[in-house]
């Protein structure tokens, strides 16, 4: 997790607003970079655990006086505690849900005493969540849908959502419900669309779970980043649900075409014939919020694309 | 619950925009009252860079129904790229395209889709049982022209080709996704199925009946014909290479013949020279005309890739039956 002094907004070197980040994947490396410009000094990580609890009481109390530091140090006028922070995926088991959620309670604790030593109504809780998760197999989501999730990934989105009720009250809840987002950050996980780049590039076999007509309504990480970054600028003080999609659902196959378009290379595909996530997701343009500024999938390609190229300088 | 998104390309249709919203909406509200299996999840109107008011009245829409979608595109490109952007942008299990004038009535989506269910279709284009603009030149020009690539072509659903239609939506996004900038869709959708059906109807284009216009002018017609020529695979380029083969075959069995008349019975060539002439015309004119069609099949095979003729595609028609099972019960 890492610390951001926020530059205040009474001016002056004494206050400053603070944004506490958990999990700095591809997420959170986006939000970390849509911030640049608001950010007034270095960046101050912290570990955090996911599997051993000793430690991670450690690390906790280690993050608490790191806050107590900087509250000593200036006043913190405006407090921002982001959750982009996770490990397990669509098809994870139960058991790592329940790992998960117990690292995730732990850490609202810690948060809802940062909030109480600030004060709730001058702090922002924003939970980054899954329109994937909640809304699986449901087609024209909109802002009102309601969440059906088909999968223990899901579940504890909504259990994640849900959960926000123990910060204390007054506290500026922000949930935002991105569909499936891509993008590359070095060391990550990679998702479908940096996956097929690179077996592109380098001439590999792809395996698609999934059929070529499977729909997804495909983000880019930087879209979300930059939303978050807006929002935590704007402070608004109202709790809010922000389903973030491009609004257009896009098949396998069409992906395909616009990568192989790309990057000028064949893809050699084959298909897992037993798709456990080959559902439909589609997303309505009128659900989303305004503000909300989208890269078309065929720029974010490239984006990622040249990141890929970045990262890896040999190819054949 | 099978989702049916209808895909509106809009150009000139201030006038018509509102009335064919209404007939959407009424059609939704039936099927919804009636409990049936099916359901207009939304409505895509792709403003073309109209020439009217119509960008206008679609966000209008867009803001008073929920489930319709306003799209606009950065400039004009015409019906068919208007319509794949909207296919691309659609979600349903069926697509249904259809023009902005009230020509095409949405009341008989549903009659498309039961022929859809009964046959196993995967594409089923409303056809025409009367004059569509009720002018003999116009609707015999369009008519001769589709047969005349129909025979050019060897593709035999050319001719059932209408703008409105009624496909399956993960052929209508796969075949949307496969076409360039110059691809006629429909051609687009061969590559992907062969299940085309067309279902008699009375279709009228009353904007070209009353005031003589039509969404086409003549260039765009032009347009609209040679994009449909070159997205196809020309059968007679085969054609071509086989003559030239016959050719060949022909000018050496003539040579064989003239060299054993020559052996035997010479006195009998009373011109020296011309046929000789002849056959090597016929046998060189041969060759190149087979060589210059294996070399148009080459061409031919790599346009097609590069419009984007896939290899194979699955499909899934399993939810066919649900939907077989409730026309049946449900007479029209």
């Amino acid at each position: 997790m890492i610390f951001l002094p926020i530059r205040g907004k009474k001016g002056g070197g004494d206050s400053c607003r603070l944004t506490v980040l958990f999990g700095e994947g591809l997420i959170g490396g986006a939000i970390v970079s849509a911030l640049d410009d608001l950010i007034s000094g270095q960046g101050i990580h912290r570990a955090l655990t996911w599997g051993r609890q000793d430690l991670r009481r450690e690390e906790v109390k280690s993050i608490r006086q790191t806050f107590d530091e900087i509250q000593t140090e200036q006043e913190v006028e405006w407090l921002d505690i982001v959750w982009s922070a996770g490990r397990v995926g669509f098809g994870s088991s139960q058991d790592s849900i329940e790992d998960e959620w117990v690292v995730y309670r732990e850490c609202l604790e810690l948060c809802s005493d940062l909030i109480c030593a600030i004060g709730p109504q001058k702090c922002s809780f924003h939970l980054i969540s899954s329109a994937g998760g909640l809304f699986e197999g449901q087609t024209s989501v909109h802002s009102n849908s309601v969440p059906n999730p088909l999968r223990p990934y899901g579940e504890l989105k909504v259990r994640q959502e849900a959960g926000l009720s123990i910060l204390p009250t007054g506290t500026h809840r922000h949930i935002y419900r991105p569909s499936s987002v891509y993008g590359y950050s070095k060391g990550g996980r990679m998702g479908l669309i940096p996956t097929l780049i690179y077996d592109s590039l380098r001439y590999r076999p792809s395996r698609i779970v999934g059929n070529l007509d499977t729909c997804r309504d495909y983000i880019y990480c930087g879209d979300i980043g930059n939303f978050v970054s807006s929002v935590i600028e704007n402070q608004p003080l109202t709790d809010n649900n922000f389903l973030l999609a491009s609004g257009k659902p896009t098949t396998i196959q069409e992906l395909v075409r616009l990568i192989e378009n790309e990057t000028g290379h064949p893809l050699y595909l084959s298909f897992d014939p037993v798709a456990p996530n080959s559902e439909t997701n589609s997303y309505r343009k009128s659900g989303l919020p305004p503000g909300l500024k989208l890269t078309a999938l065929n720029s974010g390609i490239k984006r990622v694309k040249y990141k890929i190229f970045k990262d890896f300088t040999f190819f054949p | 619950m099978i989702n049916i998104s209808v895909v509106v390309p809009v150009f000139a249709g201030e006038e018509y925009l509102e009335k064919l919203a209404d007939k959407l909406e009424k059609v939704r509200v039936y099927w919804e009252e009636g409990n049936f299996p099916i359901r207009l999840s939304e409505a895509i109107f792709v403003d073309d860079c109209s020439i009217d008011n119509s960008p206008l009245i679609i966000d209008g829409l867009e803001k008073k129904y929920g489930w319709f979608v306003a799209l606009h595109l950065s400039r004009n490109s015409g019906q068919h790229p208007a319509t794949i952007a909207g296919i691309l942008h659609s979600s349903g299990d069926w697509v249904v395209s259809l023009d902005e004038d009230l020509q095409h009535p949405p009341e008989s989506i549903e009659g498309l889709l039961r022929h859809a269910a009964r046959y196993e279709f995967d594409v089923v284009y409303a056809e025409p049982n009367t004059m569509v603009h009720e002018s003999r030149a116009r609707d015999a020009t369009s008519r001769t022209y589709k047969r005349l690539v129909e025979w050019l072509t060897g593709n035999p659903h050319i001719r059932k080709a209408n703008s409105f239609r009624l496909i399956r939506g993960s052929i209508a996004r796969a075949a949307a996704s496969a076409c360039s900038h110059d691809t006629y869709l429909d051609v687009a959708l061969a590559w992907f199925t062969q299940r085309f059906g067309s279902l008699p109807m009375t279709l009228k284009d009353q904007r070209y009946i009353k005031k003589g216009e039509s969404g086409y002018n003549f260039r765009s017609l032009i347009s609209h014909a040679r994009r449909l020529l070159v997205s196809s695979h020309l059968k007679v380029l085969r054609g071509g290479a086989f003559a030239g083969v016959i050719a060949v075959v022909m000018s050496v069995f003539g040579g064989i013949g003239l060299l054993l008349l020559k052996l035997i019975a010479p006195e009998s060539i009373q011109v020296q020279g011309w046929t000789s002439l002849v056959l090597l015309i016929l046998f060189f004119g041969g060759l190149l005309l087979f060589l210059v069609g294996v070399a148009l099949e080459y061409l031919s095979f790599l346009v097609q890739k590069a419009h984007g003729r896939p290899v194979f595609f699955t499909i899934d028609r399993s939810a066919d039956a649900e939907l077989r099972g409730f026309f049946d019960a449900t007479p029209q």
